[in-house]
């Protein structure tokens, strides 16, 4: 499992990169989170020409089910499969999953989730500004989440 | 490779150190204490075996300071020493008149045994005893302050010296100069128009390198600036606050202040470690996020997925004479029970999924807890806000009250806060990859290093293609980014490794003060409960965190080095003393300490029951002059007389 950042991520992020305390992949996954709730997939033009990281870190292991259920979510609202159609929504998690995988997902998966990861920069950096410390950063990330104007708002 | 002390001798150093021979035996113990009291050339004793090992230039003015006394015209250090057992003998000959010096060798592969003229040790061991390098194995307590000092390089750059990842560095060099001789080459056999093409390809190809050169140069040069600049506001800081100080008030105040500041430095590591693993649990980022988690897992149960009828059932179908409704399969049906079968699970991806479907349903959480956190975070920093203006306050009053430093200082203070702006602006233009900032900040290949190795590279190509090399230079390319991402990779992993021993061992050494290394960057960072990133660190904790870095460094590494140590527990507590005394002679084939009389207690005396441990006594005689005495008996009373001085 390869993950790849936004191109424009490192920059954004540089002030609060610091292991172990705020790893890059914290940064990928919030940008992950932000896309896969929005729903919306960047382009493979978006990304850094090289991965930063394969597999996910310690503290995310355990969330690799978790992660990979959003992603099915979220592929299965973006395609607009039905509710009902159970036929579709497990011909999608077949294209999706591969059990060999530390993050149960195969290299389909993988690229939608590394695309997700950059959808979800884009709406990040339109709402807010590069961070300087990790606790100005939460703040914000939390404002992000509970503002009604951006399509993650609740 | 092996490197073991045999001795040393000195002529005519200061220290009264005229004519002293210390021999440790041709194959010599593991642990020598060497007692040293203060004056008899301890300092110079460690200086000397750096500068020996080094061979580093002396200046005149250090020259002449090594003199025994005003009349001496000549003096010499010399040390024996064996690597991979064969053995080396190097002097450094002072001339104090002419205040000049010379290295000399003498070694077993020169047949007549005679002296040579430089330092002549196997050429893998001279690149890696550079003057920064020896200063870890020849160690003393003002490394240890050092080796955490922002800035500094020592501690990253010892582990790729002594882990050879240098040697990656000059493999890539060697395919660049395979290159070029191959261009050479192909340029001599061709037309004159093409040798002309091959000119003009060259000459573009070394301006665009020389520019990367320099853009490389100013890098250095401008993060140098910073650096120094970082260094005065830490100084300017510190004045400011001495200025604050003359004031009894305004002291008090300060230190009021100063109290509260550490409250809630304290309150935001600890709301921000709770942050950081609030925000590492999707459910508990947002509401709507879990509802999404519980719905999908409801729809999968709804739904009855996955189905348990697996991919592997209708392979196994299609292979059978007759279907399960007793109706044959014939090619036909068997090609599209193959095609669809593709759309069910395979039995694994089954499992997959229904483990799948257990964390969903089980991903309840607090889905207030990361609104909770960050309320109480923007909470903590308006406490922050307040005490930085009332501490800003503080210095505004004393600027009124007339304090004219105070306020150069303050504006000194304005002044690099800018400058150090405009330095992280020039640092970023130089070198981002975001192509959204090289657009927005007008960066090229004229003044950006990742673009001008794009066009490094073109012209590479270019002239590769007018010399018949392409092919050659792409798959010198594919070597070089190989071997660079194979080296960063084990830098890292080193480096790790390196972290997690460290600290392994600060555990054992200080494990009350939960001291841990966080990073190893430049220099070693720390964290400690108390704070995310300690600054306030005793010198005694200093050492311990050395010393715990230098044996995990050292101990694992391809070259075995002795452990030179000036004082080795004066700084310590008693309690940390004696774990260090316990620890580290386990983790060194050969160690030499040199100790004072404060150091009986709980160090030196861990090594009495010791079996193999060499003792030397130096003290200076009624004329002044060093001298020495082997045998731990001497050493116990000589040591016990000087500690009821």
């Amino acid at each position: 499992m390869s993950f790849v950042l936004h191109q424009s991520g490192r920059t954004f992020f540089r002030g609060i990169i610091a292991p172990p305390k705020f790893l890059m992949f914290d940064a990928y996954y919030c940008c992950l989170m932000a896309g896969l709730y929005a729903r919306t997939i960047g382009s493979l033009q978006d990304l850094e020409p090289d991965v930063f990281v394969n597999g996910y870190p310690d503290d995310f292991k355990r969330q690799s089910d978790i992660i990979a259920g959003l992603l099915v979510d979220a592929e299965l609202d973006r395609k607009g499969i039905q509710p009902e159609d159970r036929a579709s929504i497990e011909r999608e998690m077949v294209k999706l999953v591969d059990p060999t995988s530390p993050t149960r997902l195969n290299g389909e998966g993988n690229k939608l989730l590394n695309l997700y990861a950059a959808a979800g920069f884009a709406l990040i950096q339109d709402k807010m500004m590069p961070p300087t410390t990790i606790e100005d950063f939460l703040i914000a990330y939390h404002r992000y989440w509970h503002d009604p104007t951006n399509s993650s708002g609740a | 490779m092996d490197l073991r002390v045999l001795g040393w001798r000195y002529e005519n150093i200061r220290g009264g150190l005229r004519d002293v021979s210390i021999s440790l035996d041709s194959s010599p113990g593991r642990w020598t204490l060497i007692q040293m009291p203060n004056g008899t050339g301890k300092t110079t004793t460690m200086s000397l075996l750096r500068a020996v090992f080094s061979g580093e230039a002396l200046t005149p003015q250090e020259v002449y300071d090594l003199r025994a006394a005003d009349i001496t015209e000549t003096g010499l250090f010399e040390l024996r020493m064996s690597v991979n057992n064969k053995p080396f003998r190097i002097q450094l000959r002072l001339d104090f008149k002419n205040r000049t010096h010379q290295y000399w060798t003498a070694r077993s592969e020169v047949r007549s045994g005679g002296l040579e003229e430089g330092i002549s040790l196997p050429k893998e061991l001279k690149r890696l005893l550079s003057r920064d390098f020896t200063r870890l194995f020849v160690f003393d307590g003002e490394l240890a302050k050092e080796i955490r000092t922002v800035g500094k390089d020592r501690a990253a750059n010892a582990i790729r010296i002594l882990y050879r990842l240098d040697h990656l560095d000059m493999l890539n060099i060697k395919v660049g100069r395979l290159v070029e001789e191959q261009q050479q080459r192909s340029a001599a056999i061709s037309t004159a128009t093409e040798r002309r093409g091959v000119a003009r390809g060259k000459r573009q190809y070394e301006t665009v390198v020389t520019r990367r050169t320099a853009l490389e140069t100013e890098q250095k040069e401008l993060q140098k600036r910073r650096k120094e600049m970082e260094g005065r506001k830490t100084t300017v800081a510190a004045l400011i606050s001495g200025r604050i100080d003359q004031d009894e008030a305004l002291r008090k105040r300060k230190e009021q202040l100063e109290r509260e500041r550490q409250n809630i430095d304290l309150s935001l590591l600890e709301a921000g470690h709770q942050g950081m693993s609030s925000l590492r649990v999707p459910a508990k980022i947002h509401p709507g996020i879990q509802q999404r988690l519980v719905a999908l897992g409801g729809k999968l149960t709804h739904l009855k997925l996955p189905k348990t009828i697996s991919v592997e059932f209708f392979k196994e179908l299609a292979e059978q004479q007759d279907c399960v409704c007793g109706r044959p399969v014939t090619e036909l049906i068997k090609r599209a029970i193959l095609e669809r079968a593709e759309n069910y699970l395979a039995e694994d991806q089954i499992l997959v999924i229904n483990q799948m479907k257990a964390a969903l349903r089980e991903s309840s959480a607090d889905p207030e807890e990361f609104t909770r956190v960050a309320t109480q975070l923007a909470s903590i920093l308006r406490q922050l806000r307040l005490n930085t203006t009332a501490h800003d306050q503080l210095e505004l009053e004393r600027v009124e009250a007339g304090d004219t430093e105070l306020e150069h200082l303050r504006q000194e203070n304005q002044q690099l806060e800018r400058d150090l702006d405009t330095t992280a602006q020039k640092i970023e233009k130089l070198t981002t990859r975001d192509p959204a900032r090289q657009r927005a900040l007008s960066a090229s290949s004229e003044n950006n290093i990742p673009l001008c190795d794009i066009e490094v590279k073109r012209c590479q190509e270019k002239l590769a293609t007018a010399t018949n090399t392409l092919r050659f230079v792409l798959q010198s390319e594919c070597v070089k980014t190989l071997v660079s991402k194979i080296s960063a990779l084990a830098q890292l992993r080193l480096t790790e490794r390196v972290r997690i021993a460290t600290n392994e061992k600060l555990a054992q050494i200080v494990p009350s003060e939960s001291l841990r290394v966080s990073r190893i960057g430049g220099a070693l960072e720390l964290e400690s409960r108390q704070l995310s990133s300690k600054t306030g660190v005793s010198e005694g904790q200093s050492l311990a965190v050395a010393y715990a870095f230098l044996t995990s460094l050292l101990t694992e590494a391809p070259y075995k080095l002795p452990f030179i140590v000036d004082s080795p527990a004066v700084s310590l507590d008693t309690a940390v003393r004696r774990d260090v005394g316990d620890l580290i002679p386990e983790l060194f084939d050969q160690m030499i300490m040199f100790v004072i009389s404060s150091e009986r207690e709980g160090f030196a005396d861990a090594f009495y029951q010791r079996e193999g441990v060499r003792y030397i006594t130096l003290w200076r005689d009624g004329e002044d002059v060093t001298q020495a005495r082997e045998g731990l008996e001497y050493f116990r009373s000589f040591h016990q007389r000087e500690g009821t001085e």
